[in-house]
């Protein structure tokens, strides 16, 4: 427990105690009147102060739930994400963006709400009833006190006794919830294209009908969930209200309490009630909340399959003389039945260019996971600066290496900011050569924003010759010993292609390279090429 | 007073502002102006929307004001009963049990019936939001999604329809009841207690109902828009990450990646703070009304009635004081979350208030309206006059020097898919963002025809303008000047479903949906059949691939297709869009991650799926177009050249150069 909920707990007992206190002196007050001695100013300005006091302690709530809510959803999605990160590039196909981006903003909303906003209240709930009968049993009777006391377990067994019965169906909920999220996201990605293919009210048909099966799911729910509020409702204004009406009236005729007392005693059974009510409206939050817990909890406690080995190490030196790059009989598989790569091996020497060659699905983007440690083979073994790669950090072996792939990431936000992806540090000069080297400088130069240009959710706003610029200006500022180029020209025309080209010849100079091509345009200049096929390399004797 | 967290998510709640106005940033073109932000507006309109399903909420109204009538009851009888006592009249004890038990049971029972009504209206409205939203988005794609961030749509359709839901299940009753009951509550009073006492009871039922929820309204709407923005940021923000980790793992982005999240974070915080100190604040302040009002209720009882005989009076009256402000302490509760129910509204009319750039003909040509027809049945009709910017006949005689490939003009209508540009010129809208980075002209008075029934090359270098004609002759942008025919009427006189289902564009990084091979296929074409579907897959050499996976057609294809490599992606798009057999076929650099192998078996499947229909072939390797009927070279949104393969290669031109880099590039590696 936070200190910020410890505070919120304190402040709830504050606010029914102080209340109670009012009750009990309104009776008092009450009493005198009744003996004949009518209104005592300082006590009415006391009771007033009694009043303000509460007011204080619940207003005290609000404020630190904020602050923990806060505190907490930074905390959360800061790890959510920063699992995002360790899972890597695999993860992408098999957990959906939609779920994803779903548990880290309503998934940590919600514990967030849940932890920061629930449990304290949901603790002084189950609490304040003690409380306000203690002081019941001191100030007015213990006896009716007593009585009372017997509906207390009442409330917590019957919150347990819900809790466990609605677990599963909020489980439920939330998975159809984040389904439909899902949906909704590859719907809307692809609206353009469904569009074209003339299948937009299609797509809104099996929308509507997943909006109606998660609306179903809903209603289940509060059908359950409602009966709560009638439950709680009758039987707890029965337990507290008619039971001290009933007692009020029984410990008055016997003489063992006074009006002013029994009228107190009514007061202070609403009190009694006010948690209650507050648990019947926080029931949601609770379940919800708890599921949404799990939720986040399951996701990132997922065991990262390509986590650093135990000790692995961050080199600061190299060996320059040793293979950049070398492949040892390496084997790799998706689907154990149907195997990628067979004892693949190879090596890249120091500033040495190898291309690598074969037809489309052979294996080489497979390869370059390998290098790029967005995948770890299933035997053999590959070296980097002659290091064996499973006793090397993931983030040590990408510092070594820079990539263009196929397609590059543009992220939202100036072309400025995805420049520096690249290099943080980088200043108007690196930029500015790095722009050149790409050939991009007259482009950026004719943009009225320049670098300050914003580009689009998946760099929509740029041609595909001009993202793979980017991807290369970017490759120049990381300034890696390594260059992966895997198939950089395959989305751009012949024009970009040999813009492009050229940009790459000025970047490879000085590192060691590995181009993936199915074209053989694309790796003239190579001092040696590689031919991948059916799973296996073989220097490709045709060359040049 | 019940405010339903399950779906309203966990803010807390924000509080009221009916002069809230901060619009969120993150959309775009809001039409609705500024009277559209106004609540009574928004109010209006989401009544209007969901007023099928709204018939339940009389019920809910009815049997909350019960249970609030009921619980009020209940301290004002126990009040009364104890003052009796006390005042030496002794109690009837089986009537008062039972009056008591049966209004405790009544209340359970009609706040059951109540929250049940009003949800059952809610989550029925927030599924007709739902299906609205998409609807209303469908028609403004492809122009109006491609430059919006989908991660932020995604939070308007989900999360702030949620929102929406506190509206619906809890302010119209609590509303009504708010004003119903304690109208009642004040009437008992007056009539067996005290007129004065009511008058004191009204004063604090007034000031917790309407005073208190006012308080910092203005400065509770703005952080309730930051929060909604912040929570707008973030989501997009994430979706980035997710996307892009390929990325970020290769630069080593993620801390700065975490650190940027943190500080959209802030802007989630100040909005959580900001709303939560005045949430604070208002609680507060209705604590201590309500415990000096029932103290100030006490003073004026005893003032003014006679004790010990009226302490009846005096018990019921306190009872009512105390349970009468329930119904308005509601209006504290659901102020605070119609907040941000507002300001969700507001983000979802945002989007569905944004005209589509492309709309469907007010008058369609009136040849086009039955469909389809052979072309020699159709009567010529007269040249529409409303289409502005059309050259005149002759002046495009000058330019038209294509008479010889092209089959005399079949007349007009569903003919044989003779697609004409005219003098078009284009630029992105301003404010789209797919068009921000080029401000420039896409296309400058691009004239040229494509004849029916024949394959045209469209070449030229990346940002030429190629795709942007493809993109145009499906009106997913309409021109800026000139026009686009096909068979001799406008664009914009087709209805919009039938030029979509005459053209088909197959894209450069196409788009799978999540789901099979097969289910990617019927997407498009649902009622095709499994030899239509073997075939389409045959065309597009993607049989292989099918027979090699396990689960053979039902083969998931994963999120936007990452489960198959570039090529096979490219394949499938290709199969879909063969599938639907448009007359007019768009292929956009189809086979630019294909091997050579694989693009000779695509193409010949493509030459094969589209004999007889017009071709747009956007070519990545030239050499593939030796077959084309014509050849249009373009270079910076001009057309530079044309003709047909021989004849541009043998003259001195862009296309010539163009052949020779890419002859020579693969002359000098022998290697495939």
């Amino acid at each position: 427990m936070t200190p910020r909920v410890a505070a919120q707990i304190a402040s709830s007992w504050l606010t029914a105690g102080s209340l109670a206190g009012l009750y009990i002196g309104l009776g008092r007050v009450l009493d005198r009147l009744l003996d004949g001695r009518g209104l005592d100013p300082a006590a009415l300005l006391g009771l007033a102060g009694l009043g303000a006091l509460a007011g204080l302690a619940a207003g005290a709530g609000p404020l630190l739930a904020a602050g923990e809510q806060s505190r907490i959803e930074r905390t959360e999605r800061d790890r959510v994400v920063a699992q995002v990160f360790a899972l890597g590039a695999g993860q992408r196909s098999r957990e959906r963006t939609g779920r994803i981006v779903s548990t880290a903003t309503d998934g940590v909303e919600r514990v967030a709400g849940f932890k920061g906003g629930f449990i304290g209240p949901m603790a002084a709930s189950m609490t304040i009833p003690l409380l306000v009968l203690v002081v019941v049993a001191l100030a007015i009777d213990p006896v009716a006190a007593a009585w009372l006391a017997l509906g207390v377990p009442a409330v917590p067994l019957m919150v347990g006794a819900f809790q466990g019965v609605f677990r599963s169906v909020s489980q439920r909920y939330r998975a159809n919830a984040q389904k439909l999220s899902a949906q909704f996201l590859d719907a809307i990605q692809g609206l353009p294209t469904l569009r074209l293919i003339g299948a937009g009210r299609r797509m809104g048909q099996r929308l509507a009908e997943a909006a109606e099966r998660l609306r179903r799911h809903v209603m289940g729910l509060l059908a359950g969930n409602q009966l709560v509020l009638l439950i709680v409702d009758s039987l707890f204004s029965l337990a507290f209200v008619v039971l001290a009406v009933g007692l009020g009236l029984w410990r008055w005729q016997s003489g063992h309490i006074t009006a002013g007392q029994g009228l107190a005693l009514l007061l202070c059974a609403s009190l009694l009630l006010d948690p209650l009510d507050r648990l019947g409206q926080f029931f949601y939050i609770g379940m919800a909340g708890a599921a949404a817990s799990r939720e986040v909890k399951s996701f990132v406690q997922a065991a990262v399959p390509l986590a650093d080995r135990p000790g692995a190490q961050s080199p600061a030196d190299v060996d320059r003389t040793a293979p950049a790059l070398e492949f040892e009989r390496v084997d790799f598989a998706y689907d154990p039945q149907r195997p990628i790569l067979r004892q693949v091996s190879f090596q890249i020497g120091p500033g040495e260019h190898v291309a690598l060659i074969g037809p489309s699905g052979a294996g080489k983007t497979t390869i370059a996971e390998l290098i790029q440690a967005n995948l770890r083979p299933d035997a053999g073994t590959i070296r980097c600066h002659g290091l064996d790669a499973a006793a090397l950090t993931a983030d040590w072996r990408r510092s070594r290496l820079a990539v263009v792939a196929q397609r590059t990431y543009l992220f939202r936000g100036s072309l400025r900011d995805n420049l520096l992806v690249a290099r943080p540090e980088a200043g108007p000069e690196d930029l500015a050569r790095a722009l050149a080297a790409a050939d991009l400088d007259r482009f950026v130069a004719s943009l009225p924003q320049g670098l300050d240009t914003p580009v689009g959710e998946r760099g929509l706003a740029l041609s595909g010759g001009q993202a793979q610029r980017v991807g290369v200006a970017r490759a120049f500022l990381a300034d890696a010993p390594i260059l992966l180029l895997d198939e950089p020209t395959s989305q751009v025309d012949l024009e970009s292609e040999a813009v492009i080209l050229a940009a790459l010849a000025r970047l490879t100079v000085g590192r060691a390279v590995l181009t993936i091509s199915h074209r053989a345009s694309t790796v003239a200049g190579a001092d040696r090429v590689l031919r991948l096929d059916q799973g296996e390399v073989e220097p490709c004797l045709s060359t040049i | 007073m019940s405010v339903d967290y399950l779906t309203a998510g966990a803010d807390g709640g924000s509080p009221a502002a009916p002069a809230g106005g901060a619009r969120d940033q993150l959309g775009a073109q809001p039409t609705a102006g500024i009277d559209g932000d106004r609540p009574a507006v928004l109010r209006r309109r989401l009544l209007r929307l969901a007023r099928p399903v709204l018939a339940p909420l009389g019920w809910s109204i009815l049997c909350r004001t019960i249970a609030l009538a009921a619980g009020i009851a209940l301290f004002g009888l126990g009040g009364w009963v104890l003052g009796g006592a006390a005042s030496g009249r002794a109690p009837a004890w089986g009537p008062l049990l039972a009056g008591l038990i049966g209004l405790a049971l009544l209340k359970g029972l009609m706040r059951y019936l109540e929250q049940f009504a009003g949800h059952y209206v809610a989550f029925k409205a927030l599924a007709i939001l739902r299906v609205h939203f998409y609807d209303r988005l469908e028609p403004q794609a492809p122009a109006g999604v491609l430059g919006r961030p989908t991660g932020d749509l995604l939070a308007r359709v989900t999360k702030d329809v949620d929102r929406v839901e506190v509206f619906f299940a809890h302010t119209l009753a609590p509303v009504v009841t708010a004003v119903v009951v304690p109208v009642a509550t004040v009437a008992v009073c007056a009539r067996w207690v005290d007129p004065l006492a009511a008058l004191v009871l009204a004063v604090g039922l007034l000031a917790v109902g309407l005073l208190t929820p006012a308080l910092g309204s203005r400065s509770s709407a703005r952080a309730a828009a930051r929060l909604r923005r912040g929570r707008g940021a973030v989501a997009q923000h994430v979706t980035d990450s997710v996307q892009g980790v390929r990325e970020v793992l290769a630069f080593r982005y993620g801390p700065r990646r975490l650190a940027e999240l943190g500080r959209l974070e802030s802007d989630i915080e100040a909005g959580l703070i900001g709303l939560g100190r005045w949430i604070a604040f208002r609680r507060g302040a209705n604590v201590a009304l309500m415990a000096w009002l029932t103290l100030a209720q006490l003073a004026v009882l005893a003032a003014r009635l006679d004790l010990p005989g009226q302490l009846p009076a005096l018990g019921l009256g306190l009872g009512l004081t105390l349970a009468g402000f329930t119904p308005v302490l509601a209006v504290e509760d659901f102020a605070a979350d119609l907040q941000q129910a507002y300001a969700s509204a507001r983000r979802l009319f945002e989007v569905t208030d944004a005209e589509p750039l492309v709309l469907d003909p007010a008058r369609p040509d009136p040849a086009l309206t039955d469909l389809p027809q052979p072309a020699s049945s159709l009567p010529a009709p007269s040249q529409p006059d409303s289409v502005q910017s059309v050259p005149s006949r002759a002046d495009q005689s000058d330019s038209s020097r294509i008479d010889l490939v092209q089959p005399a003009s079949t007349g007009r209508a569903i003919g044989v898919g003779q697609v004409e540009f005219r003098e078009v010129s284009f630029a992105y809208p301003p404010g789209d963002e797919a068009g921000s980075a080029r401000p420039e002209p896409v296309l400058r008075q691009v004239s040229f025809t494509v004849p029916g029934a024949g394959v045209t090359g469209l070449v030229g270098a990346s940002g030429s303008g190629k795709s942007t004609l493809g993109w145009l002759l499906t009106r997913a942008w309409d021109v800026d000047s000139g026009a686009i025919l096909i068979d001799g009427v406008d664009l914009r006189q087709w209805p919009l479903e039938l030029l979509r289902a005459r053209v088909g564009l197959i894209e450069q990084r196409p788009y799978l949906f999540n789901d099979t091979v097969v289910g990617n296929l019927r997407l498009a074409v649902p009622e095709a059949d499994d030899r239509a579907i073997a075939s389409a897959l045959a065309l597009s050499d993607l049989t292989g691939l099918v027979e090699d996976s396990p689960q053979g057609l039902d083969t998931p294809v994963g999120e936007m297709g990452e489960r198959l490599s570039g090529g096979q992606r490219q394949r499938l798009a290709l199969a879909r869009g063969l599938l639907a057999e448009p007359d007019i076929l768009v292929l956009d650099e189809i086979t630019s991650q294909l091997d050579r192998d694989s693009e000779e078996r695509v193409l010949a499947g493509v030459a094969e799926a589209t004999r007889g229909r017009t071709v747009i072939a956007i070519a990545h390797r030239l050499s593939t177009l030796r077959q084309a009927d014509w050849i249009v070279v373009l270079e910076a949104g001009r057309v530079v050249e044309q003709g047909r393969f021989d004849e541009l290669a043998a003259q001195a031109g862009v296309f010539a150069r163009l052949l020779a880099r890419q002859a020579e590039g693969e002359a000098g590696s022998a290697v495939t």
